[in-house]
């Protein structure tokens, strides 16, 4: 268990900025996601706090010592890569017990440590295997084992889970997140997957072009973006243009009256004021949409467009609408109704709370 | 193999059995058809024979020191060349092979004009004041294992680039990352993995080098007559063709024994590349 701090960290590679500043603080036995598209820097930041890469400007911190020069194997650090990486010359026991082995632990406390170690990740009695005998899933518990028996202050995942299939993959995740509270290890965990950061994750750094672009617990990423590019990443979004009327003084905040593109008009409320005239982008959610078929009473809480239905894409529990505003922009609702594919070709009215609206700059 | 193309083979199977096969089988029967003697004793006498027993003595050892010099001279430059990108490996590797373009005897013929008496080395060497004397470098073991390690080294280091490329950097890295330091990571994990390229190089060499005879012909005295050399001087020399076909099937023997010792503990196929 222990802190990280990375202040300022930056990697250029010749002329061309991989990482770009990236400042944060993650506290004693949280689990921190790093997300992003790739080449978001993601994975290069996570290879200089694991010491692969030294960084060109700025320091990393364990529990407040300076580990930015400091040689992988002194780091006191675990990992966990997504292709296992496991020494194929060894079988599953000799794997677990190799960081043990490297710290000269003697050998009856090692096997009683490798062996608890086989039992949190249930693989207890397959120690004599090899790797090569195992399933993907069962390498990657043999990884996981081997990164946290010597019980490092960190635990890095690069990941680990992008080669397994969807089911298994979220078998895992559980496993790993209950893993990782039960010891309370401080961990980082790189992932392109969303869904993958937002169930695991206390919070999640997402990354953009070698940045931060916002870091939040889930709930907050997804649901106060900072930005249009977090908006359309984390999760979905539909994005209209609004033109800001008018705003006044409401409670802690102020409540601005905006033109849609759509010219429907909605009250919002904002953390500040803006002047008349300036120009945002309203985000809704698909999920917020709803086709308006039988109740569309009028509702000064509630935005109402009018949509021609281009396509419905039907995904089991729900059905994605797209649809076109007169505007010619493009808008997708989620109905929970089945029978929605009749509407393809037609122009219905779709309606969403306005304080379901969350306001970006352009 | 339910290969269609299966007979595409066949012209060189053919070829391999009239070339080969055939007449090493033919040589097998030579001491029988000549009436001598019955093919066992006469491998028999072929290994109590002292002067065959010293011959022996000698192809073996100075193959082991060929192989021992290829092994460290190709391991290190093999680690170098499985480390970089493949694009320049590729350049490297065909400077590494640049060698056996050029014939063997002129590369011999080269090393007795540098290591003989009036030769560039000992032409230095007194120059500079170091010796006196020219240092007897020509028609001794050491010269023999200098030239037989040349002709053999880009054998050696391919065989063993085509394992350790297989070794990915990641598990080193892995290994550091979880308490290695970058030595031991070498040695517990790197080492290990490269050794069916290591074993098979050496056999390799080893086996390559029992057969050579225009080397130690050239670069060797008397006492670094091979056992190949041997069979060329009994041929050539003395028309003794029943001695060279025993002394020719006994290093055809030493050779399957020495590939059946290696197959029971590593897979033949390192010897060629294929990496599975």
């Amino acid at each position: 268990m222990a802190k990280l701090s990375l202040t300022n960290i930056w990697k250029t590679y010749g002329g061309a900025q991989a990482v770009r500043g990236v400042s944060l603080e993650v506290e004693s036995g949280e689990f921190v996601s790093f997300l992003g598209p790739s080449g978001s820097g993601k994975t290069t930041t996570l290879s200089m706090v694991a010491g692969f890469i030294s960084p060109t400007g700025g320091n990393i911190r364990i529990d407040g010592r300076d580990i930015t020069n400091v040689p992988p194997h002194q780091r006191n650090i675990g990992m966990v890569f997504q292709d296992y990486s496991l020494f194929p010359h060894m079988n599953v026991a000799q794997n677990v017990a190799f960081p043990l082995a490297m710290r000269s632990v003697d050998k009856a406390d090692s096997a009683r440590r490798v062996s608890d170690v086989m039992e949190i990740v249930g693989l207890h009695g397959m120690g004599q295997r090899l790797p090569i005998e195992l399933s993907g899933g069962q390498q990657q518990r043999v990884a996981i084992a081997r990164a946290i028996v010597y019980q490092p202050q960190i635990l890095l995942m690069d990941e680990p889970l992008g080669a397994l299939d969807r089911l298994l993959r979220e078998r895992l995740q559980l496993e790993i997140k209950q893993i990782q509270k039960r010891l309370g290890i401080t961990t980082l965990y790189v992932t392109h997957d969303q869904g993958e950061a937002l169930t695991m994750s206390d919070r999640v750094c997402v990354f953009n072009d070698g940045e931060i672009a916002q870091v939040g617990s889930p709930v907050s990423l997804y649901e106060r973006p900072e930005s249009r590019f977090i908006a359309g990443f984390v999760g979905e979004s539909n994005f209209l243009s609004a033109t800001v009327e008018d705003c006044v003084r409401c409670g802690d905040g102020w409540q601005c009256l905006l033109v849609l593109e759509c010219s429907a008009k909605a009250k919002v409320l904002a953390s500040q004021p803006f002047s008349a005239g300036t120009q945002l982008t309203a985000s809704i959610r698909p999920e917020h949409i709803r086709l308006c078929s039988v109740d569309c009473a009028e509702d000064a809480n509630t935005v109402f467009v009018t949509a021609k239905v281009n396509d419905v894409v039907y995904r089991g529990e729900t059905s994605t609408l797209r649809g076109q505003l007169e505007s010619g922009a493009e808008i997708s609702a989620r109905a929970t109704v089945t029978d929605v594919a009749r509407f393809t070709g037609e122009t219905v009215r779709l309606r969403w709370p306005t304080d379901k609206i969350v306001l970006l700059n352009k | 193999m339910k290969q269609k193309t299966a007979w595409l083979i066949f012209p060189c199977l053919a070829y391999l059995l009239v070339m080969y096969v055939l007449p090493t089988a033919i040589m097998f029967m030579a001491p029988f058809e000549a009436g001598i003697a019955p093919g066992l004793t006469s491998f028999g006498q072929a290994l109590q024979e002292p002067s065959y027993q010293r011959v022996m003595g000698t192809t073996f050892e100075i193959s082991l020191v060929v192989t021992i010099g290829c092994i460290l001279l190709g391991y290190p430059t093999a680690y170098y060349l499985s480390r970089m990108e493949t694009q320049r490996a590729r350049i490297y590797l065909m400077l590494v092979t640049f060698p056996l373009w050029t014939s063997l005897l002129v590369r011999t013929y080269a090393w007795i004009a540098l290591l003989q008496d009036a030769g560039i080395i000992n032409s230095f060497l007194m120059q500079s004041g170091l010796t006196e004397q020219p240092v007897k470098l020509l028609y001794n073991q050491v010269s023999v294992a200098i030239g037989m390690v040349q002709i053999l080294l880009p054998y050696a280091i391919i065989t063993m680039y085509a394992v350790m490329v297989g070794i990915r950097s990641r598990l080193v890295q892995t290994a550091q990352i979880l308490g290695a330091s970058p030595s031991r990571a070498f040695l517990h994990i790197f080492v290990p993995l490269s050794l069916p390229g290591l074993s098979a190089a050496a056999l390799l060499v080893f086996i390559m080098g029992l057969g050579f005879f225009v080397t130690p012909a050239l670069l060797g005295g008397r006492r670094e007559t091979m056992i190949g050399t041997l069979i060329q001087q009994q041929v050539v020399l003395m028309g003794d063709w029943n001695s060279a076909a025993i002394l020719s099937a006994l290093l055809l023997v030493a050779t399957i024994v020495l590939l059946g010792v290696y197959s029971r503990f590593a897979k033949l196929s390192n010897l060629v590349s294929v990496r599975g």
